[in-house]
């Protein structure tokens, strides 16, 4: 019985997903990497009592500190012990994935070659010699692709054969340099303290490091007495020109053995970019794809979200209401409109993850993402955004809660944090029933215009406040742009089913918690000492300090500060507060329970939930009524000369508030505290700056 | 004559990088070194970045960058 360690190591596209899913049955863990939002999968394989740890290392070109999925790489190949490397490489594309090859055979650790997408070097008429690449690189090289179900066997097989070995990997060098090398060698184990001991392996692997001028390398060098004049001089040697000069030659050295037409990969890849990148077609085409992604995303998810919201807020609630029934009505509203309640908006969102992260799938596995990119490179550099920070913004407008996950998207941890603090900017549909019901009431003729201008107002600020945030240190990305742009391929559809299977049970694990607590305690405030709204302590509070938000224009009525702590829940719940406040509509009545009754009613619902959605791809949806009889209260709510102006300023201030709940918790488990904190202050101060600003500069001119 | 004067269907070799130690390391794991035979694939529709063939894949750079990088056209050698 013993336990082995497994890495994947690889250039990022080169598909290592699809082979850790082939290896593993595709049942392993996900995390996040301490400090980062780069994903972490492990997967534990059990062969006759022995455990094998795979695990996913995230892609990188080379060994090295300078970006973050590097650094990890590196370090844990570095630190940890581990028994076999599983190095993938794209094998239509070998001359450039050798060069991490070769930087890998340096960490001595036994190491396994694959070459994936040999479907494709038969398409493309690539001739691998295979035999000869093994033999000079002393590496198995197993050539296959990841969708070939007889390779798993093959190279499980040698994956268990190969963790027993301990090979010594030589370096490629020629003539000089192999000369100084070997001499060096020599010269380290003749002259070694009589109680030092090195193995071949490890003094190959200490002149590597060496070689490297790894400081660590270098101080054993000088507690052994050796002569340091000499180390000088061999590290002079192999300065860092040099080693690249002679990584260059043993690739040249490899790529004999692989006859290919210069290109040839990119033939059908140049004539699809020669419309997808289009001087003239080529933004037009993006806005046309990405609003069928919103299309689909919103309007095939729109029916589950309204079957998960009555399945649970009516169904069974209605039976839990009645298992509860003898409980005192506080602890009945707690499990109900706290608990219950918290538990379906986490579930109604799953329709929309699950569908919005099936299209980010495609888009990112087919290559279309890295075109992204560098569609709109040059629009966003002024704010120091990536291209794909604006598929992040776009998306915030139907909701910002996928929009902050879809950053994982995203390069570079910078642009992933500011992207993310200014998603809550971009007013999503939750907010849009307010602007509704208030812009029918005080703008009656220009309603359109009215909630046209809000969030035209939301896009502004996140402009503004991108480029108040890139002032700071921390949101200053000055690295160089550089990336690869891979071919286009199909995505395959198991790889995109198992990255969506994992991303929604992750979404649905971190929601719960946080989003639990906050609808307890908002429930809570607004329902004690006596049951009743207005009488609550949420209510107190808002009359005390009405007077802060006078200068705003709608501090004069204390309704609208209280439906404001509500709206963290989540945004639309200011129209139910407003309902109920004003018109003392009740809470809900629950109908008797008839079981049978019931379940016929729920396979209706997902019955119609199955025909809506299918039906919203070619139909418009209904436009739900607006409740007249609010719009008439809402337009009581204030009746001065300014009284449009109060209400426009009320909008903003919804607008700008305080993410949500669910919002907030994303970014808390994306980015940690401080980017959460950033985010409530920032949503705190700017909404006061900015209505402040307005009311006083508007009634200003209209007084006058 | 520097990488962004490169036109299409020419063929050039990188023959010097006027970048900081850590961006031309970056660069060489990506392909991009003194001595590679680099050619333009394609064009950002506002001509920013632009994409290069090099080493076997398609590197995207912006137009800053490729100012820094010098080149000689392959018949010229």
């Amino acid at each position: 019985m013993s336990t082995y360690r497994i890495a994947f190591v690889g250039n990022p596209n080169v598909g290592k997903s699809a082979w850790i899913n082939l290896l593993s049955n595709a049942d392993f863990k996900v995390g996040n990497w301490p400090g980062v939002t780069i994903e972490k999968k492990e997967a534990i394989v059990i062969w006759n009592e022995d455990t094998y740890h795979l695990i996913d290392l995230p892609g990188v070109y080379a060994l090295g500190k300078q970006q973050n999925e590097e650094r990890i790489t590196t370090t844990y190949l570095q630190e940890e012990v581990i028994d076999c490397i599983v190095h993938i490489v794209d094998a239509t594309n070998l001359s450039r994935n050798f060069f991490l090859t070769l930087q890998l055979r340096e960490l001595q650790i036994p190491m396994i070659l694959i070459l994936n997408f040999m479907d494709e070097v038969e398409k493309y008429h690539i001739e691998i010699d295979v035999d000869a690449l093994s033999h000079r690189l002393q590496l198995p090289v197993l050539a296959y692709s990841a969708f070939d179900y007889e390779a798993k066997d093959i190279v499980w097989q040698e994956i268990r054969d190969y963790v027993h070995e301990s090979p010594c990997y030589l370096p490629l060098l020629y003539q000089k340099d192999a000369q100084i090398y070997t001499d060096m060698g020599l010269y380290i184990h003749e002259h070694l303290p009589p109680h030092i001991h090195l193995t071949k392996k490890a003094l190959h692997q200490y002149l590597y490091q060496l070689m490297r001028q790894d400081e660590h390398a270098c101080k054993q060098y000088h507690s052994w007495y050796l002569d340091e004049d000499k180390c000088y001089r061999f590290q002079t040697h192999f300065h860092e020109e040099h080693r690249q000069k002679i990584a260059v030659q043993a690739v040249h050295s490899l790529m004999k053995y692989v006859k290919q037409e210069e290109g040839v990969r990119y033939k059908k890849t140049k004539k699809i970019d020669s419309f997808l990148l289009h001087k003239v077609l080529g933004l037009p085409l993006f806005f046309l794809f990405f609003s069928l992604l919103l299309f689909f995303v919103f309007r095939l998810s729109a029916p589950w979200n309204d079957f998960i919201d009555f399945f649970i807020n009516q169904m069974l609630a209605k039976y839990v209401a009645a298992a509860v029934s003898f409980l005192p009505s506080s602890i009945q509203g707690l499990l109900l409109q706290g608990i219950l309640a918290g538990v379906g908006g986490v579930l109604t969102f799953v329709p929309l993850m699950t569908i919005l992260y099936f299209m980010l799938g495609i888009l990112e596995e087919s290559g279309y993402m890295a075109r992204i990119a560098v569609l709109l490179d040059r629009i966003m550099r002024p704010f120091h955004l990536s291209g794909k920070s604006f598929v992040s913004l776009l998306l915030g407008f139907g909701c910002n809660v996928p929009a902050i996950y879809a950053t994982r998207t995203l390069d570079n941890e910078k642009q992933k944090k500011l992207t993310a603090l200014l998603v809550p900017f971009m007013s999503c549909g939750a907010r849009l029933p307010v602007y509704v019901l208030f812009a029918s009431a005080f703008f009656p003729k220009k309603t359109i215009g009215a909630i046209l201008a809000i969030y035209s107002i939301g896009l502004l600020l996140a402009f503004i406040c991108a480029y108040i945030y890139t002032r700071m240190h921390a949101f200053q990305d000055d690295e160089m742009f550089v990336m690869e742009l891979p071919p286009y391929r199909f995505p395959s559809f198991k790889v995109l089913l198992q990255k969506v299977k994992l991303e929604v049970l992750a979404y649905i694990r971190k929601a719960t918690g946080i989003v639990l607590w906050a609808m307890v305690l908002v429930w809570s405030v607004s329902y004690f000492p006596n049951a009743r709204v207005e009488d609550s302590y949420m209510a107190q509070f808002a009359k005390q300090v009405s007077f802060l938000y006078e200068p705003l224009g709608f501090g004069t009525r204390w309704e609208s500060i209280a439906s404001l702590p509500g709206s963290i829940v989540a945004k639309e719940t200011v129209v139910g507060f407003f309902d109920q406040v004003l018109l003392h509509n009740e809470e809900a009545v629950y109908e008797k329970l008839e079981w049978k009754e019931d379940i016929k009613k729920v396979a209706y619902a997902f019955g119609s939930a199955c025909r809506d959605s299918l039906q919203s791809l070619f139909l418009r949806p209904q436009k739900e009524e607006i409740d007249s009889s609010l719009v008439h209260a809402i337009s009581s709510l204030w009746s001065d000369p300014l009284a449009s102006l109060r209400a426009f300023n009320f909008m903003v201030y919804v607008l700008l508030t305080i993410p949500c709940i669910m919002t907030l918790q994303a970014l808390y488990k994306e980015f940690g505290k401080k980017i959460c904190l950033l985010s409530i202050v920032t949503m705190t101060i700017v909404p006061y700056l900015v209505c402040f600003f307005i009311f006083q500069f508007f009634s200003f001119i209209f007084i006058k | 004559m520097t990488l962004d004067e490169l036109g299409a269907n020419q063929r050039a070799i990188i023959c010097d990088i006027h970048l900081k130690e850590m961006d031309r390391q970056r660069l060489f794991h990506l392909g991009v070194y003194i001595g590679a035979i680099i050619s333009l694939q394609a064009k950002a529709p506002l001509q920013d970045p632009i994409i290069y063939f090099v080493c076997g894949s398609a590197i995207v750079l912006r137009r800053q960058e490729a100012k820094a990088i010098m080149i000689t056209l392959e018949d010229s050698i």
